[in-house]
Formats: structure tokens, sequence, C-alpha cells
């Protein structure tokens, strides 16, 4: 659950204020499918940025799973960037494997939920390559293993 | 290496801490300003005729090269990269280690030829000035006696050193940088 309260996000410059968001409330339940649609410069990733605790709001709240996010990420939320989020330095097994070992769980369970992600996200076979030798398709499906690594066996 | 690793180490410390990057910064400047070979008398005044100040000199002169490139590098990391980190649980301890420190060495290793050339200028004009061993005593010796012979075999060998230290370097960069798609 998603709920986000009359929150609004200002930037302010040396001359004015930019009102990127203006008390914006919306709530999204458990398994609800929502767009966020608008032109460019609306404030649609302003709106996703705060959600997901990478900027705090400078008016309002927001709650996911009913915890207030304050500039901090909330725990279990996946987020998929307009960029390849992922390390070029290091392999398709490490960038599956990266959620994992930063929460430090065993060796055995990460080379199990790695296999199983890599198949699941088309790239068996390629886990020992680096990102810029994978196509731009496999690269996008890529960002999206280090987030299920723990969500797919829940 | 000395100058290499503070330099390395310094520059990602200031990329991450901007507020101390703004406060060091006049200081930084002035010092990068000064003229290397200007400080090697100062330098050999206070470590002595021996190891020690040709250190403290190849320092100087490798430290702010190293220094500023791992700094740009610091500051060039895209922060879709570390916000992703930070979604999978990534702490700022791991984030340095797994996405701030690789980054930052390939824009430190660009800097190494030269650096590797800094270095030896500052220990033959080291040893120019004060020194009783080592090739630049050689070649200043040489110069006294008039023996080009010495002194043309001083200058074979420093390019000989300086030729192996870069191919070291070179080897280590594509062991450290295979992911990166010129060494592939």
């Amino acid at each position: 659950m998603i709920e986000v309260e009359a929150a609004s996000k200002v930037y302010g410059t040396a001359t004015r204020e930019i009102w990127a968001v203006r008390d914006i409330s919306l709530s999204v339940g458990g398994g609800e499918f929502v767009s966020i649609v608008g032109p460019s410069g609306c404030g649609k990733s302003t709106l996703l940025n705060m959600i997901a605790g990478f900027e705090a709001p400078t008016a309002g709240q927001i709650r996911v799973a009913g915890a207030r996010v304050a500039g901090q990420i909330p725990n279990g939320l996946g987020y998929i960037f307009q960029k390849d989020t992922v390390l070029p330095w290091y392999t398709v097994r490490q960038n599956i494997a990266l959620g994992l070992r930063y929460r430090g769980r065993p060796a055995g369970e990460i080379d199990e939920k790695v296999g199983a992600l890599a198949t699941l996200a088309g790239l068996e076979g390629f886990e020992e390559l680096y990102p810029h030798e994978l196509s731009g398709g496999m690269r996008r499906r890529l960002a999206l293993g280090p987030l299920f690594s723990d969500s797919w066996w829940a | 290496m000395v100058g290499v690793a503070t330099g390395f180490a310094v520059g990602l410390l200031l990329s991450q801490n901007r507020r101390l990057a703004r406060i060091l910064n006049p200081y930084v400047i002035a010092l990068n300003s000064v003229p290397r070979i200007a400080l090697v008398p100062l330098i050999t005044m206070i470590f002595g005729l021996g190891v020690g100040s040709k250190v403290v000199t190849a320092w100087f002169m490798v430290f702010f090269l190293v220094f500023f490139n791992t700094f740009k590098g610091g500051l060039s990391i895209e922060r879709e990269l570390v916000d992703f980190c930070r979604t999978l649980g990534g702490t700022p301890r791991q984030i340095t280690r797994t996405v701030r420190v690789p980054n930052a060495l390939a824009w430190a290793f660009t800097a190494l030829p030269n650096a590797v050339s800094f270095a030896l200028i500052g220990v033959v004009i080291s040893e120019f000035v004060g020194s009783t061993t080592g090739m630049g005593y050689l070649m200043i010796t040489s110069l006294a006696t008039l023996n080009s012979t010495d002194m043309f075999a001083s200058v074979v060998v420093l390019s000989a050193v300086g030729v192996a230290l870069v191919t070291l370097i070179r080897r280590a960069e594509r062991r450290l940088l295979r992911w990166a798609p010129e060494f592939r």
C-alpha cells in the first residue's frame, strides 16, 4: 500500500522557487497497477523519487506499507530507472547477486537464487559476461534481476 | 606508490564530501600551483640527502595528478546507480566498495602513465639538488667530468625504468579494468 498525502516538492534556486510537485495525494493498494502519465517536466519522476525515498517532500507525507517515508528508502521497494542501472564492472552473475550480497546472504543461497533469476530473465548461459557485451534488451532484464532476488521467493 | 595510494584515497574522500572539498579547495589549488621543482631544495633541507627526500618529492609530483583524476571520477558517478544500490539495501560503505571505488579506479588509471614520468622527474631532480647516489647524482657528476658515456647510460636506464613501469601499469590496468570495453 502506497499513500501520498498532500505531498509537495519545491526546488529553490538563487532567484526563484520551482514547484516540481504541488499538493498531490494518491493511494495505491496491494496488487493495483497504476500508471502516472503527464507531459515532460510535470513532476512524475520527482513524485516517484519521493515515494522511493530518494528525495524528501517539502510538505505532506508519504507512507509505504504503513511506514512513513522521509528520505529513507522503504524496505522491499523495487525501483526501475530510465537508464540502465547495472554495474559495468560486475558480470551478469555479480549484478544479479548484488542485493543478496548487500544483505549478507549465505553463498549457497546466492548461487541458487542467481541461477534461477538468470533463467527467469533469459540470461542463462550469459552469467559470466559483462553488461557491455549484452544487447540493450538483455541489459534491461539484467537490471530487473537484483530487484526480484528476494520478492520472487516471498 | 605512496603518491598514487594517497591521491586516490583523498580524491575519493573529497568527492563524497562536498563540504570538506569546498573547505579544502583553496589549499589544494594553492599547493598544486606551487612549481614542484621550486620545492625540491626545501624538501631536501627538511628530509635530508637520503631516500626520504626522494620519496617525498616523487609523492608531491604524483599526488595531485591522481588526486584530481580520482576526484573527477568520484563526482562523475551516476546518481541513479547509487540510488539503485540503496534500494537493494546497500549501506554507504558497501556502495563505496562496490560502486564508487571501481568507478574512480578507472579514472585514476588514466593518470598513472603521466604519474610515472612525473615521479621519475621528481626523483632525478631531487638527486641533482642533493644526493650522493642515484641516476641524478651520476648525471651531475658526469657533467662535471664531461663523461658523456655515463650520462647517456643514465638517460637510457631512466627510459628503460619508465617503460618498464608503464608496462606494469598497463598490465595492472588490463587486469583490474577487464570489464571495460577497451580491454575485452
